[in-house]
């Protein structure tokens, strides 16, 4: 159990290390075996093949593609073969919880302010009102959807 | 031109019109599908709480204004008006999209780093400046305020509100409602605002959730926008301990981001790979937020 523990809690230390920030590269997982693309398109050129659970580092998302490095290639993934190295230790934790061996790890419980403050609730419907004057009037609507060229379907 | 050629066009193009058809039907029959899975329910909560609460839309409204003023009131507004009026102009249109498009969708951002968002019913919307920060393009913000506004149209706060409501001793959260509007209000305000807070610190059902986010895609990617959106905020969630301060409320409320993904893998990705490619827009967002 030791050996599984520090193996979460080094997960997590990774992990945390590289926050969200999205200008740092953050640990992921390979899910299922993955081509890595030179392009993030289904056609794109395949630089190599990804086996199941190499560990890559997440640089950034685009559209539906992960752009990753491995070793020392640089290509793009498809956003739903990999998992966030926090995601892979918070699976393994929960799992570690539920067998009720040992408290999970990482239940440090620290909760946000907002979550003390929810209990508390207080009138404030002037608050509300406010925002009235942010509403946009119809023009202004569709210039924003004509400015953007977005096409409903 | 000659003739082949002109013909290869013509029907190059034919295919393209046909294909886009075909995609855009893709999307509105996962809609449609979607919508009738949740047609019954709807039609359950519609009855129980005509029924029972006899909630009019003015009512709703009341109880929507007053639960989203006290949210706000925890953190307040974020200073930045210009931001308020863009988040509020891109809702509004997101608004129109969706099954209640003619009802007054009012959006706040709020002035905290904690990582949320709430709606509350008849069309007040939430997003923390932490969830901003934390987005990368417009399509990101368009698939949260999405999932949000899919909140307010299915009516799930209601339905929550209903059961905590009974929960915490209040027979009639209608009546409630009714017995505020007449006046010696603070007693009655006191009382919603304590099922409310309940709903809010507990969360909604997870398949709430899961229909908030599958069918919240769909009303980007109707709108125009890429409909991955949604999805990487979910795997930028992914990337934080949920253990953080900031993000704890969140996790606490919500299924995992991972389970969410799964969900959406599972239901949604064929729909979403056939859907015509929606934008990103990331300068038009940079340039609001930033």
């Amino acid at each position: 159990m030791k050996t599984k523990s520090q193996f979460i809690f080094t997960l997590y230390t990774l992990a945390g290390l590289l926050i969200y920030n999205s200008s740092f590269a953050a640990p992921a997982v390979v899910k299922r075996t993955s081509e890595l693309k030179e392009k993030p398109f289904s056609d794109a050129k395949a630089l190599s093949t990804l086996a199941e659970k190499t560990t890559v580092d997440l640089i950034s998302l685009s559209g539906g593609w992960a752009k990753v490095k491995v070793k020392n290639q640089t290509g793009f993934v498809k956003i739903f073969n990999l998992q966030t190295a926090m995601a892979v230790a918070n699976n393994m934790n929960t799992d570690f919880a539920k067998s009720g061996s040992k408290k999970a790890i990482a239940s440090t419980g620290v909760k946000g302010v907002s979550e003390e403050n929810l209990k508390n609730l207080s009138p404030a419907p002037e608050l509300a009102k406010q925002l009235d004057k942010f509403e946009p009037t119809s023009e202004q609507v569709i210039k924003f959807q004509t400015e953007r060229k977005l096409i409903t379907k | 031109m000659k003739r082949s050629t002109f013909n290869s066009i013509f029907i190059g193009i034919l295919c393209g019109l046909i294909a886009s058809a075909c995609t855009s039907k893709a999307l509105r029959d996962a809609s449609k599908q979607l919508q009738n899975s949740n047609d019954t329910r709807a039609q359950l909560i519609g009855n129980s709480i005509a029924g029972s609460q006899k909630l009019t839309p003015q009512d709703e409204r009341e109880m929507g204004a007053e639960l989203a003023g006290a949210l706000i009131k925890i953190h307040g507004l974020h200073p930045n008006e210009n931001l308020q009026k863009y988040v509020n102009t891109l809702g509004s249109y997101l608004g129109k999209q969706s099954t209640m498009p003619k009802i007054k969708w009012r959006f706040a951002v709020l002035n905290t780093d904690d990582i949320n968002a709430f709606s509350t019913p008849a069309g007040f919307i939430l997003v923390s400046h932490g969830l901003i920060k934390l987005m990368n393009d417009e399509a990101e913000l368009a698939g949260v305020l999405s999932h949000e506004i899919i909140h307010v149209t299915e009516k799930h706060h209601l339905l929550a509100i209903q059961k905590s409501s009974r929960a915490a001793g209040v027979a009639n959260i209608g009546k409630l409602v009714e017995e505020k509007k007449k006046g010696e209000t603070s007693e009655k305000v006191g009382q919603l605002l304590q099922v409310g807070s309940e709903v809010f610190a507990r969360g909604l059902d997870k398949k709430d959730e899961f229909t908030a986010d599958q069918r919240g895609i769909l009303l980007s990617s109707k709108s125009g926008y890429d409909a991955y959106g949604l999805i990487r905020v979910l795997t930028s969630l992914n990337q934080i301990n949920p253990t953080e301060g900031k993000i704890a409320l969140l996790f606490k409320t919500h299924p995992s981001s991972d389970e969410r993904l799964a969900q959406i893998e599972k239901n949604l990705l064929a729909t979403i790979e056939k859907s015509p490619e929606g934008l990103s827009l990331k300068d038009a967002f940079v340039a609001a937020t930033r």
